[in-house]
């Protein structure tokens, strides 16, 4: 779209102006009426006019008038501040958006922040007015009174809070005559204290809705409050050096990532039980290396971090030390000295991660602005969202953001919501997706047809958030407890053949595009049947849940573990060769053989297993050939004697 | 590319760091005073300091000329940072032997921009 962006504001106009050509737009600036009357003459009328000045004065109003459509004028709209940043208009990729993308968090966090901290300085700057007035405008009172408007002028107008910039802007001016004794008229200085009184009450009317807003963000119990959820990730370093925490810690900041510090294994284990970690990234010493290794184990091991993203750095990169790195559950192995780039894609992807976990809510709706309102409620709750204006792109966007619920407008243009909502629901893969409709009509008519067209819910517009909340809460909870259901195994908590086939097609389809090889493994429980009958079933089960537990625990996060059936597991391993892997699982095996049951009647027992190996692309192209080049090294380990992984025949 | 950013001011500090260093790929150091700054530009040796011209205790006029008259930092590039972006301020704090001038509220969004193209141009 072309759009005319009219700003008498060069800062304002600028950060408007570049947003909004991040979003692909075509975008012509000007600062004046006169400038915008050339611009129009020169490259015609635009699609859209945003007019950033206070008031949108008469001529400019006739000036639209002669150029520009009945049905543009409409869109003429008047904006004093910068927009809401954030995502999801944002349809370029690349590392561009990314940045952009990563910016807007970030700045909303840095606003969030301001806007919670501004009823103090609003009361410094009360204090200083009133010391600078009952001095009777002595230097150093102004002084202060001044400074404190300036800080805030600068801080909330970088931050987009014109609102708060502009009276700060007045009051920081007045200060500077009343020094500059301009003031001499009789009168002149009661009434610049009186402006400076107005300008800081329009500045706090100001500030009470700003926060008014934040606190219509629900709180983590529900109920309102101040509250929210820093998109901050967390993330612990492991390191004896505390020059290396240092550094680290610095380009955390930069990125906007709490890095949580540890020189030892004890403090470690105990940061991670204080605060709630995102990641974590360990130092191998050369020497040591064990230590960070059973470090690794014990953090996957308490409570809540089974999924814990891990990445190690190392100084040395030992064959030995990146099998046990699996092993333990590294996803990333990075090199020491580490480059402030690796660091930040690493915590990029940890972060990524552990994100994958978010719900993922896809929004339909030909109104952009509508999206948007809903986009932030949402992403409040930390869902993650992607709108789509037009439906003729649902498919593909669903395509690259596969979403577990969807809202869906029903009056669009072309094509209705009703439409969408049948074609959708054609595809067996999007049989489930709850998807609630979002429409003005609220006639029996038109919800017995949302319900006719396959929704699963019915909002009317205008929409409450807290109904909105409420109702895609409950249709994400329920459907994610059918998921789970249908996708885990009670026993073990592994994925089921079914999802599991699923996700492997997934990676396959990653590896092929990426050329990027993995290994799958199949594993058996060696004399399962003699266990069962000797020390009874529910021993039996007891062996496959301990080895369901221990394989959560063991491995990345990222790679894929399967329940195949009876006693039969299947694993999957991102970006790794099958000699690698061979030794990382047989280094598991070690440890499962360490386990002890107790048999029905008490008795102990121990128990193994033996496992088979096929690497992509080497071993097969297809998930067939794979898994039958798998059972075959399996049926070989079996075979010759039991208890061993098996690479090659 | 690394800068120095000297301001007072946290939040302002946080905002230049991310504009720098996300959308610009810049090294950003923050410094929280005058004081802090110098310290911190002899440490790192920035290719360029920005520095808030209104400053508590050191402000940004008495923070150029001590980075002028200390050897480590005496070649270092300064672009102000001022909310008084008014002709006769700007000439002001350029005849003070500053690279440039960039008002507050800046935009973040292009903050990087603006500081490369004030270096390229020198």
């Amino acid at each position: 779209m072309r759009i005319l962006f009219v700003d008498d504001d060069h800062s304002n106009g600028a950060a408007v102006g570049s947003l909004l050509a991040e979003y692909g737009h075509e975008v012509l600036r000007a600062d004046s009426l006169e400038l915008a009357a050339e611009l129009m003459k020169e490259s015609g009328a635009p699609d859209f006019v945003v007019f950033g000045m206070k008031r949108l004065p008469a001529e400019l109003a006739k000036l639209l008038h002669v150029s520009a459509s009945e049905d543009r004028r409409r869109r003429i709209q008047a904006t004093q501040e910068l927009p809401v940043l954030s995502d999801d208009q944002v349809t370029t990729v690349g590392p561009e958006a990314e940045k952009m993308r990563d910016f807007r968090n970030m700045f909303l966090v840095v606003q969030t922040k301001y806007v919670m901290g501004l009823t103090a300085k609003l009361a410094d700057l009360r204090l200083a007015i009133d010391q600078a007035r009952t001095t009777g405008g002595e230097l150093e009172a102004v002084k202060r009174a001044r400074m404190h408007a300036h800080k805030m002028n600068g801080t909330a107008g970088s931050l987009g809070y014109r609102q708060i910039s502009e009276p700060m802007k007045v009051i920081e001016t007045t200060y500077d005559a009343m020094m500059a004794d301009e003031l001499d008229e009789p009168g002149q200085k009661e009434r610049a204290w009186a402006e400076i009184e107005l300008q800081f009450d329009l500045a706090k009317q100001a500030g009470v809705v700003l926060l008014k807003e934040l606190e219509k963000l629900p709180g983590p119990d529900g109920k309102s409050s101040v509250y929210y959820k820093a998109p901050m990730a967390k993330v612990l370093v492991v390191d004896e050096d505390e020059r290396f925490l240092d550094v680290v810690e610095h380009l955390g900041r930069q990125r906007m990532v709490e890095v949580v510090r540890a020189t030892s294994v004890a403090e470690a284990l105990e940061r991670a039980c204080l605060v709630s970690l995102d990641a974590a990234l360990l130092n191998v010493p050369e020497r040591k290396a064990d230590e960070s290794f059973k470090l690794a184990r014990e953090l996957r091991g308490l409570p809540g971090y089974e999924s814990l993203p891990l990445a190690f750095i190392s100084a040395s990169s030992h064959l030995q030390d990146r099998v046990e790195a699996v092993h333990a559950g590294a996803s990333l192995y990075l090199d020491k000295p580490l480059e402030s780039q690796a660091l930040e894609s690493a915590v990029q992807y940890l972060v990524a991660i552990r994100q994958g976990g978010r719900p993922r809510v896809l929004i339909i709706d030909d109104d952009p602005d509508f999206c948007e309102l809903l986009s932030v409620t949402l992403r409040n709750e930390g869902l993650l969202i992607r709108t789509v204006n037009d439906p003729a792109r649902v498919l593909d966007v669903m395509q690259e953001f596969p979403p577990e619920l969807m809202l869906l407008d029903v009056n669009m243009p072309n094509i209705s919501g009703f439409d969408v909502c049948k074609m959708v629901r054609g595809i067996p893969r999007w049989q489930d997706l709850p998807i609630i409709f979002l429409t003005a009509q609220t006639g029996v008519q038109a919800r017995v047809s949302a319900f006719q067209a396959g929704a699963d819910d019915y909002l009317p517009k205008p929409v409450i958030n807290e109904e909105l909340l409420a109702r895609v809460k409950v249709r994400l909870d329920r459907s994610r407890l059918m998921k789970e259901r249908s996708d885990k195994d009670t026993i073990t908590g592994l994925l089921l053949r079914r999802a599991f086939a699923e996700q492997l097609n997934a990676m396959l389809a990653d590896a092929q595009r990426n050329q990027l090889i993995f290994t799958i493994c199949l594993l058996d429980v060696d004399h399962f049947k003699h266990v069962n009958d000797t020390y009874g079933h529910l021993a039996g089960d007891q062996v496959l849940t301990m080895l369901g537990q221990l394989l959560m625990r063991r491995f990345r996060v990222d790679d894929l573990r399967g329940r195949w059936g009876g006693e039969e597991f299947i694993l999957a391993f991102r970006r790794e060769s099958k000699q690698t892997m061979q030794r990382a699982v047989a280094r598991f095996l070690d440890e499962f053989k360490q386990l002890s049951f107790q048999s029905d009647s008490g008795q102990e027992f121990r128990c193994s297993f033996s496992g088979g190996l096929a690497s992509y692309p080497a071993d097969g192209q297809s998930i067939f050939d794979l898994i039958k080049a798998a059972d075959e090294r399996l049926y070989y380990a079996k075979e010759s004697g039991r208890s061993r992984v098996v690479a090659d025949l | 590319m690394k800068v120095v950013i000297t301001d007072d001011e946290e939040d302002i500090r946080s905002v230049a760091s991310m504009s720098l260093g996300i959308l610009g790929g810049i090294d950003v150091v923050e410094a929280e005073s005058g004081k802090d700054g110098i310290a911190k530009a002899a440490a790192e040796q920035p290719d360029v300091i920005l520095l808030d011209a209104m400053m508590p205790e050191m402000d940004g006029p008495a923070t150029l000329e001590a980075l002028r008259n200390n050897p480590d930092t005496a070649s270092i590039p300064v672009i102000f940072l001022t909310a008084k972006a008014i002709r006769s301020e700007v000439d002001k704090l350029r005849s003070m032997g500053a690279l440039g001038v960039l008002s507050k509220p800046f935009d973040p969004t292009t903050l990087a921009t603006q500081v490369r193209e004030m270096l390229e141009k020198s």
